[in-house]
Formats: structure tokens, C-alpha cells, sequence
């Protein structure tokens, strides 16, 4: 019984195997739909963002105008993955500079209907960075399957492609200088 | 730090609590007594039959220790609540300001059944010393609850398996965190490496719940994660949350399970002792329990501290 056994499971274990890598490969693109949906949620929110502040941050007005054209490059249907991900860094670094300037305008900081926005940002850019770490376990778990033996193998046959997980750039990941900052602020 | 809040127990011990047990100093002794008195003279009436009746010698030599039990709870009922009266509800009254105690109440096996810590294959759900107050700012009811489940075994003896057994929490939270998200004790990983323990965790999985894997080596190594929303449940631990976590394990050799469903926080803290139960011999309660006790509330607090859910919620 056991010899019988034995041939049937080592030649279902390709069979395993295929159906692992498919679920990892497809678990990465839920990953990034998951991703999507949260740019999605700021997407709409940067119209209730850009009508609440223009007329109290007129000073802000050119940092507004990046916010929106950025909205709109990251809208378009067919843009490479790697594209989307500077813009939408890029409107990270926006919005977050734009909220601390926020403390230069009293009226607009007490005003009720932007604390509600400015919280639901938050909350948004929160669900926005846990988002891209469920990306980063899904790809690193379907790139681990890629190189790591025996899946490797059938890997290679399924022609099956790395894929990169989102990163900070190396400027990003140095120390900061707080010196240089007060610095730069007082030049 | 430590030496101050040890001192701030001693105080609290020596001035309200002592006071509670000299109340029940009189009562102990004369339960002491009555306790020596009736098992020892049914154990010497069971010994006496037993020789000059053999045929009876065989029916008390299993029943024999069922009936000193029954007479023991019997003795000491009165006694107990007394105690749990008097004694625990200061005790509770210290700890955790404002609650109300009810010796006899217990979170209830629904409250027990929602929360997934544990398997919901039980039949034997005893709870008591309820608790209702505040901790950290947030509602709470805690009970001890011994849960277990009882199978006949093919030659009709019956066999006890342990569900749980310690402390049980359920917090409300202040918004709903809209997942389903359980944080589980699991130190598998140590033992027999992250392969392994991957494979069998994600096919472990309750029903609905997906394995998450985080970015903590560390963590890993202590806790498996699993969650309805996997974009969620790294909103609630995000990386400085799950470093806290971990110090958290390092710190704690209680094990800790905890649930998050929607708009509660449930809490399962194993402990095999019975916390609140009087002592016969001895002082009823002493420092030392007192300790346990407020060590074990202090850590259900540094917990939600760790959690950051004043920030989550």
C-alpha cells in the first residue's frame, strides 16, 4: 500500500507546487488592488482638500496647483507601476508639507469641516503605508517561492518574473541632521 | 519606579486591605476548626467501617473522597463569600477605582464564543469574580472563567481537556476598528523554525482569517497574527506597535491572547491559579497575592498602552 502511495504523492507534488506560486502570484495583485483602493480614497479627497484651503493658504497656492496635477497624472489608465509610485510619493511629500503649513493659518486650523478632513487624511495615509506592507510580505513571499528551491524550478518553466517591493530612496533612509534643518530654516 | 509602586501596595495592603482581613480573622478560625473537626471524623467513621465491613470498605473507598470534597465546599461556601464580600471587592475597589464587583457573576460563554480565542469545543463553562470598571480609560468586565470540555471515553470514564483557565477581559473600544483581527501566543516558531511553523499557521487559520505576516523577526517568533482585513489589521499594528508588542513578550512570561471584533477588545490571560479564593490555614489573603493580582491588571493596562488604541480608537 505504502509503494503505492508513495509515486502518487511525489507526483502530485508538482502540482502543489504550481498551485503555490499561482496563489503567491495572485495574492500579489490583490496586494496592489488593496493598495489601489486605499490611493483611490486620497484621490477624492484631494478636490475637499484643495476647495477647503485655496482660499485661506493663498500663499500655497503653486504647492495646490502640484497636488492637482499630480491627482491627475496618477489617474490616467495605463502608467507603469514604478511611475505611479514616485507620484504618488510625491503627493505624499505634498499634502504633508501643506498640513504643516496649515499652522501658519489660524482660521483655517480651527475651522471644523478641515479638522474632520485633516483626520480623515491621516487616517488615509495610515491605510496607505500598512497597504504597501501587505504589498511588500505578498511580493517578498512570491519572490522568496521565485528562488528558493524546489518552486525555483518550476518557476523558471512558468517563466514567472521578480517583482520589486516599494522602497525609500537612499536620501530618505539616511539620519536625519536636525542642526541642518533649523539651519535651513533660519537661511 | 518599581521600588515606589511596590511601597504604594504595601501602603494600600496594610491600610485597607488588612483591616477587611482581621474582619474575617474570627471566621476563619472557627471554619478551621469546623473543617479539621468534620473531615477528620468522617474520615476515621469511613476508616472504622471500612474495617468491620468489608463489603462496604469497597463502595467508600471510591465514593470516600467525593463525599470529604462535598462536605469541604459545604463548610467553606459561606466562608468563601464572605471573603470574596469583604476581602476581594476592596481589593478590586484599589485596583481598578470605581467597579463594581459581583462574586458570583461571570463573563458570559457568549461574550467567550465571540471573542475565537479559543476553541468554541467545550461544554464545561464556570465563570466567576466579575468585574465591572474602567481600565486605561476604557470599559471593561473581566471574570475568571475555567473552561473545559468533557469527553466519555470508549471504556465510560470521563476525560477533562482544558479550553482555558485565568482571567478573561472584554473591553469596548471607543470606535469600531471594523475587522476581526486575533493576536495569538505562539511560541512554536522558536522550537521548530519559521518553515514549519508558517505551514502549519497558515493552515490554522480560523474560519475567514487569513495568516499575517509581519516585519518583525522578533515578533514573529512570539505571536501569529491572523485577520478578516490584512490592510487593517497593519493599521492597528504598525511598526512601532509591534515593537512595543514584542518588549512586551520579552518582559511577560503570562501568556497573553487577544481578539479585536469590530468595537471590543477581548483579553485572555492564562493562569492556573484560582485567584480569589480565601486561604484556611494562614493568613486569608497576603502582600504577595495582592501583588499577583495588581501585576496582573498593571499588565492588561501596559497592553492597551502598547496597543496605542487611544490613538486607534
Amino acid at each position: 500500500m505504502v509503494l503505492v502511495l508513495i509515486p502518487i504523492i511525489v507526483s502530485l507534488i508538482p502540482f502543489f507546487i504550481y498551485n503555490g506560486l499561482i496563489g503567491k502570484k495572485n495574492e500579489v495583485s490583490n496586494a496592489l488592488g488593496g493598495l489601489d483602493a486605499q490611493l483611490k480614497q486620497r484621490y477624492d479627497l484631494i478636490p475637499n482638500l484643495v476647495s477647503s484651503v485655496k482660499q485661506y493658504m493663498k500663499h500655497e497656492s503653486k504647492t495646490l496647483e502640484k497636488i492637482v496635477e499630480l491627482r491627475t497624472q496618477c489617474l490616467k489608465l495605463d502608467i507603469p507601476l514604478e511611475e505611479k509610485q514616485e507620484l504618488n510619493k510625491e503627493i505624499s511629500k505634498s499634502i504633508s508639507g501643506l498640513l504643516v503649513q496649515v499652522e501658519n493659518y489660524p482660521e483655517l486650523k480651527a475651522n471644523h469641516s478641515f479638522i474632520k478632513l485633516q483626520d480623515t487624511l491621516l487616517s488615509v495615509e495610515e491605510s496607505i503605508a500598512a497597504a504597501r506592507r501587505f504589498y511588500n510580505s505578498a511580493v517578498t513571499d512570491y519572490n522568496n517561492a521565485l528562488e528558493m528551491f524546489p518552486s525555483n524550478v518550476l518557476a523558471k518553466w512558468m517563466k514567472l518574473q521578480r517583482k520589486e517591493v516599494f522602497t525609500i530612496p537612499e536620501t530618505e533612509r539616511a539620519n536625519v541632521n536636525v542642526e541642518n534643518l533649523f539651519e535651513e530654516k533660519a537661511s | 519606579m518599581k521600588g515606589s509602586v511596590e511601597e504604594k501596595i504595601s501602603n494600600v495592603f496594610e491600610t485597607k486591605i488588612r483591616p477587611t482581613i482581621l474582619l474575617l480573622e474570627t471566621d476563619r478560625k472557627k471554619v478551621q476548626k469546623k473543617l479539621l473537626l468534620v473531615l477528620g471524623l468522617t474520615s476515621v467513621l469511613f476508616l472504622i467501617l471500612g474495617l468491620s465491613i468489608p463489603a462496604l470498605g469497597g463502595l467508600l473507598l471510591p465514593s470516600g473522597p467525593f463525599i470529604l470534597m462535598f462536605q469541604y465546599k459545604l463548610i467553606i461556601h459561606g466562608f468563601r463569600l464572605e471573603f470574596k464580600k469583604l476581602v476581594v471587592r476592596e481589593v478590586f475597589s484599589v485596583l481598578v477605582p470605581g467597579s463594581i464587583y459581583a462574586p458570583q457573576g461571570s463573563i458570559s460563554e457568549n461574550t467567550f464564543r465571540e471573542s475565537s480565542l479559543r476553541s468554541t469545543q467545550f461544554n464545561k463553562f464556570l465563570g466567576e469574580d466579575l468585574v465591572k470598571g474602567q481600565i486605561g480609560g476604557l470599559e471593561v468586565e473581566f471574570s475568571e472563567l475555567t473552561v473545559s470540555e468533557v469527553r466519555k471515553k470508549n471504556d465510560g470514564k470521563k476525560e477533562e481537556t482544558s479550553v482555558f483557565k485565568g482571567l478573561f477581559f472584554s473591553f469596548s473600544l471607543k470606535n469600531d476598528l471594523k475587522q476581526s483581527t486575533l493576536l495569538l501566543n505562539d511560541p512554536y516558531e522558536r522550537h521548530l523554525g519559521k518553515g514549519i511553523t508558517r505551514f502549519l499557521q497558515k493552515h490554522s487559520a480560523p474560519a475567514g482569517h487569513e495568516i499575517v505576516n509581519l516585519e518583525s523577526g522578533d515578533f514573529e517568533k512570539r505571536y501569529a497574527v491572523y485577520s478578516n482585513d490584512q490592510i487593517r489589521a497593519r493599521v492597528l499594528l504598525k511598526p512601532s506597535v509591534i515593537s512595543n508588542l514584542t518588549e512586551f513578550g520579552k518582559r511577560n512570561t503570562n501568556r497573553i491572547d487577544l481578539s479585536i471584533r469590530d468595537k471590543k477588545l477581548y483579553v485572555a490571560l492564562s493562569s492556573q491559579r484560582d485567584h480569589f479564593e480565601p486561604r484556611l490555614f494562614g493568613e486569608v489573603i497576603s502582600l504577595s497575592d495582592v501583588r499577583e493580582i495588581f501585576h496582573l491588571i498593571n499588565l492588561i493596562h501596559e497592553l492597551q498602552e502598547e496597543l496605542e488604541l487611544s490613538e486607534a480608537s
